[in-house]
């Protein structure tokens, strides 16, 4: 059930977030699998990943199935490295996020530039992963509120 | 434990590889476009003052339709005059400047078309689409406008009459043969086809670009009617075979003719 209520969360903060020009470069439903790979185990995280791709696919306007197949590898990298990843520590956290951010971004536009499909590439992007790390830090916040008094995965 | 861990992300990883080779974008477009709008309220706050003249909108882009469809039937009506009207303006001009050009004076006659020629040999006869009806007879001379030298030149006369159209023998058949002048000399215009024309059994000095015109005593044609110029002289020593050779017409450019109603005094004399 939490699950869902996260994914709507998702959902509706990106919605909220669309009407805003400069909000709208935040990428929340990045946010929101990191997060969800970052404090859960790996079954709900991996469909979580999956779904929130598929969403994305729809949003971004990107070729179905793009979002979702990186999400979903982002997962697999997450349940092989957990063990290795820090998450306690903000600098880490900051490091982790930078990585996995630019991994996907170079990830999404590589495949999309071998297959080619004419997607354009936004230098706004780049920029505003640093503004996602901040976005991450608050939806962290408030989803760890959320969820405070009851044990999920890792935590 | 493991395992099932590396088969979900098999699975997963395959199905979104699928839907990725499937290449279901252009299948989809249309749920995507109304996800956007449940998803995206930003498009959705945009549209609303679309939406609420979405009944004005359709209705004009009925009556578009309509109007259009009407105009493309205006149009294609158009085009199909435009058809006739160009040839029929070329035409237009080309009469008017032979009407504009005087005829040789005391020469009675019509306007007439050439229907068609010897394909095989466009310098022998072609036939006009006056006959008997309009009074033209056997033998009537045949004149026809040259745009390049800006005057009328004979081309031939009449051989068969039908009651609807009739058959020209031009001057450059095969066979042609008739008495011309220039203003210095008299001889023979005799074609040796493929509209080459000889002048030869000249009597009087030849030159190159002298006129030949039909002559006075000429039993064939009417007199002082163009026929060309001379555009090669061959000079021998007997006088009585120097030759030269006329210009002529292309049987291309032949389009209206005017027949003289005009007759050899012979033929006349023998009606």
């Amino acid at each position: 059930m939490k699950y869902f209520i996260i994914y709507f969360m998702m959902i509706f903060i990106q919605m909220l977030v669309s009407s805003n020009r400069l909000l709208s470069y935040i990428d929340f439903i990045f946010i929101f699998v990191f997060f969800v790979n970052s404090q859960f185990s790996y079954l709900p995280a991996v469909l979580f990943s999956f779904f929130s791709g598929l969403y994305a696919d729809f949003y971004y306007s990107f070729p179905i199935g793009l979002h979702s197949l990186i999400y979903v590898l982002m997962s697999y990298v997450f349940y092989l490295f957990r063990e290795k990843i820090e998450f306690n520590f903000i600098f880490s956290r900051f490091l982790n996020f930078i990585i996995v951010s630019f991994s996907v971004n170079f990830l999404t536009y590589s495949i999309s530039y071998f297959a080619g499909w004419k997607i354009s590439f936004g230098w706004m992007n780049i920029f505003f992963v640093l503004f996602n790390f901040i976005f991450y830090e608050i939806v962290r916040l408030f989803l760890l509120r959320f969820l405070k008094g009851q044990r999920y995965g890792v935590l | 434990m493991e395992k099932k861990n590396k088969y979900i992300f098999y699975l997963l990883s395959s199905i979104s590889f699928i839907l990725l080779l499937l290449n279901l974008n252009s299948f989809v477009s249309e749920i995507k476009l109304i996800l956007s709008f449940i998803f995206n309220p930003e498009l959705t706050s945009q549209n609303i003052k679309d939406f609420s003249e979405l009944s004005d909108r359709t209705k004009m882009i009925f009556e578009c339709e309509k109007e259009n469809s009407k105009l493309k039937k205006e149009l294609s009506i158009l085009k199909e005059k435009l058809v006739f009207y160009e040839p029929a303006f070329n035409e237009n001009l080309k009469l008017k400047e032979i009407l504009s050009t005087s005829l040789p004076s005391k020469i009675k006659g019509c306007y007439a078309y050439s229907i068609s020629y010897n394909p095989y040999d466009p310098y022998s006869f072609f036939y006009i689409n006056k006959g008997s009806k309009d009074e033209v007879k056997i033998y009537n001379p045949v004149i026809f406008f040259d745009n390049f030298k800006k005057r009328w030149r004979i081309i031939g006369r009449v051989v068969e009459v039908y009651p609807s159209y009739s058959k020209v023998m031009m001057i450059t058949h095969l066979d042609f043969s008739f008495v011309v002048m220039t203003s210095k000399s008299k001889g023979l215009a005799s074609s040796e086809g493929k509209g080459k024309i000889i002048y030869k059994y000249i009597e009087g000095d030849v030159s190159v670009g002298d006129e030949v015109l039909t002559a006075d005593t000429s039993y064939t044609f009417p007199p002082f009617i163009y026929i060309g110029d001379i555009s090669n002289v061959k000079k021998t020593s007997d006088v009585l075979f120097v030759k030269a050779e006329l210009t002529t017409f292309n049987p291309k450019d032949i389009d209206a003719v005017y027949v003289i109603d005009w007759q050899p005094p012979i033929l006349k004399e023998e009606l």
